[in-house]
Formats: structure tokens, sequence, C-alpha cells
């Protein structure tokens, strides 16, 4: 009797730990993506609008331990910086916001900055 | 028997464990871009844009009105391109389009010259900020002052979970000095002159007055209506083009009502003119997310 009894008790707290895994988010949301995204724009932006040009200076404002890859889009093309995000969403993070960004031509268009991090 | 007791209620209990765990409310997950009203409000003051529109709506309502003009809007005379930073790009069809709410309480534009020129620049701005942004520019001299204009991009935004940043772009006319802040009477002059200023400005008005081009008999029907709505004679001064003149009238008009409105709002001249905001257009974005939200 205490032995089925230990047994049930044992299967109804894996029952818990299993639904508690999955219902729990096992990511960090937007925490490390929204702080990033605003380093980024600070090293890149002067003056309200972002240089395409210089998208190489992220590489200094990664996450310690974290990759990163900047993409900045507008109408008429899209510059990127850094390795390819992995496909899937698992485990990476994103955010991204409405920029002006300054071609070469001299103009100020609206654009889109976005940043990848992942491990 | 007692155990199979003990491990029926811890069962129940990691059940109902399991069940809160289930049930808890979780903050909703926030696409990453619903708190970024500020960085739309950056970008509309960085980013610039041209325009393309036509004074046709303005000629078409000419020929209709009671001057009984007869122009043609088939020429390309009537084209216009403007070239600006979207803030200002609004913040202009804000005070282009503005209305004198001396007859219609929810004022119109005055008239419909710049009504092509709005909604190019309503289109320029969707295109760009895309869904779950509303912008409002809004020019009005003080609140609930007898003229205003107002331009909005977007569909309404919901009740709840709004992000929201606030741009004051200048219209170009002087501020209010410190001396027109101790009395009521000088502060209404001033803030009517400078209205007045962003409704027909003195110079250009002159300017294209003295053309013969569809332009001028626009101008012309823009001092026709300010003249009906703020109750002047301005026939004698515009015989001769002289707009400083038939300003000044329009000016004496709206600045008695003026006074009296800020006269009964506030209690002391200095918090009246503090409430002035006849120098700058205020655009306030909102942003949300939901459905089709976030982009």
């Amino acid at each position: 009797m205490a032995l089925v009894a230990l047994f049930a008790v044992c299967a109804g707290v894996s029952l818990y730990a299993t639904t508690l895994g999955t219902v729990m988010p096992t990511e960090t949301g937007n925490a490390l993506a929204d702080p990033t995204l605003d380093r980024v724009y600070d090293a890149t932006s002067d003056g309200g609008a972002v240089s395409p040009v210089a998208l190489s200076r992220t590489e200094r404002v990664a996450p310690d331990g974290y990759r990163l890859a900047v993409a900045v889009t507008i109408d008429e093309g899209r510059w990127t910086e850094g390795s390819r995000p992995p496909p899937d969403d698992d485990g990476v993070d994103t955010a991204s916001r409405p920029v002006a960004v300054a071609t070469a031509d001299g103009s100020v268009t609206w654009g889109r900055l976005r940043v990848w991090v992942w491990r | 028997m007692n155990a199979a007791i003990d491990a029926a209620v811890a069962l129940l209990l990691i059940s109902a464990a399991v069940g809160v765990v289930v049930t808890a409310d979780r903050p909703p997950a926030t696409p990453a871009d619903s708190g970024r009203a500020d960085a739309v409000a950056d970008t509309l003051a960085a980013t610039t844009a041209a325009v393309n529109y036509s004074l046709t709506p303005g000629i078409r309502e000419l020929n209709r009105s009671e001057a009984g003009a007869d122009l043609s809007t088939d020429t390309d005379e009537l084209d216009r391109t403007t070239h600006g930073s979207l803030a200002g790009l609004l913040a202009r069809a804000a005070t282009a389009t503005s209305g004198v709410a001396a007859v219609d309480p929810e004022g119109k534009p005055l008239t419909r010259t710049r009504v092509g020129f709005r909604r190019a620049v309503r289109d320029a701005v969707r295109a760009r900020t895309g869904a779950g942004i509303r912008i409002d520019a809004t020019w009005r001299p003080y609140p609930d002052a007898p003229v205003g204009g107002h331009v909005g991009v977007g569909v309404e935004p919901p009740a709840d979970g709004v992000h929201a940043a606030t741009l004051v772009v200048p219209t170009g006319v002087e501020p209010i000095p410190a001396t027109a802040t101790v009395d009521f009477g000088w502060l209404g002059r001033a803030v009517a002159a400078r209205t007045v200023e962003v409704l027909v400005p003195a110079g250009p008005a002159r300017i294209t007055l003295r053309g013969d081009d569809p332009e001028a008999a626009l101008v012309a029907h823009r001092y026709a209506r300010l003249e009906s709505r703020t109750n002047t004679s301005l026939a004698e001064p515009l015989a001769t083009e002289d707009t400083a003149v038939a300003n000044a009238r329009i000016t004496d008009s709206l600045g008695e009502r003026m006074a009296a409105d800020l006269r009964r709002d506030y209690d002391h001249p200095s918090d009246a003119a503090d409430a002035v905001s006849v120098s700058s257009v205020r655009i306030v974005v909102r942003t949300w997310s939901g459905p089709g939200g976030g982009a």
C-alpha cells in the first residue's frame, strides 16, 4: 500500500514539474535585445540619423558571451552586420525600432533597425 | 489506509498547484516595438521626404464660390512639390489647413487650397509608419482658441496599452514677448498678430497677390474668407495689395476676441501666456501593440 502511495505521489510531482517546465518561459524575453538595440543605435547614429557605414562599430556593443547581428532596412535596400542568426527563433532575442537612415546620396529616409542576440 | 489518504491529499494539492501554474496571469508578451513612441517621434523629426500635391481643390472651391471665378484646373501650373522633415511637413499641413471657427465651431479649413497638401503629407507619413501608430499634429494658439488646425494619421488607438511621445515643431513666428504678458489686451493682440501671420504671412501674401497666376486668386480668396469670418473690411487695403494693413485689421478683430477668451479662462495674464502655444505645432505620437500592431 505504502509503495503504491509513494509511486502515485512521485508521479504527481513529475507531472507538476513537467507542466511547470512547459508553462514557464525559458528565455528572459526581450531583456537583452532592447538594451542592445539602444546601444547599437547610440553607436551608429549621429544627429538622429543612422549611418549604414557605421554598422561595423556594433561589434563592440554586443553583450559579453553573446553573438549579435544587426540589420538596417529601408525601402531601397538593406545593410547587415554580424553573422546570420539561427533560422529558428529558439533562443534568439530580437528587437527593432524605426530609425532615420542617412544614405550616400545625402537623403535621410525612414528605415528600421533590428538586432538579434543569441548564444 | 492512512497512507492512501495521505497520498490522495498530496495528489490533490499537486493538482491544485498545476492548476495555479497553468492559469496564473503572466504579463502579455509585448512585441519588441510597442513601447517605441519616442523612437517614432525621433525618426519623424529626422527623416526627410518630398511630397507632390496640387492646388486644384482650392481652385475648385474658388470656382464654386460667390466670386464666380472660372479658372482652369487642367494645368500643371497648380502642381507643387514640398521637401522637408516629416515632422515639419506635418506641422505645415496642420497650420496650412487651419480653420477660423467664427461660424462653424469645429473649424473646417479656411480654404481648401492646401487640402491636397494635407492628404499628400498624410499618405507620405502613413506609408512609412505602418500599423499600430497614431500621429496627431495640432496647431492651436491657446486651448479652445477659435483658430486652429489638425492632421491625424492612422487609426484611433485602443483604450489601454498605449505609449505616447510628444514632439514640438516651431511654426516660424516669434514667441510672445515678455512685455505682452502683463495685460490681457496686449496679450490677446500679440497672440492674434502671430495667429494671422501663420494664416496669411504678410510678406509672401503681398508678392503672391501682385502676380496674375491662379495662386493670386487663391490668396485673395483666403482674405475674403478671413474678412467674413472676422467681420472686417479688407477691400480698401487689398486694392493696393497692402497686406500689412489688412493683417492689422484682422488682428484687431481677432485680438479683442482672444483677449476676452483669455481673460475669461485665466486669473492672470502670465498664466494665460504660459498656456499660449501660437508659435509651435504639437505632434503627439501614440504606439500600441495588438492585431496588426507593433509593426
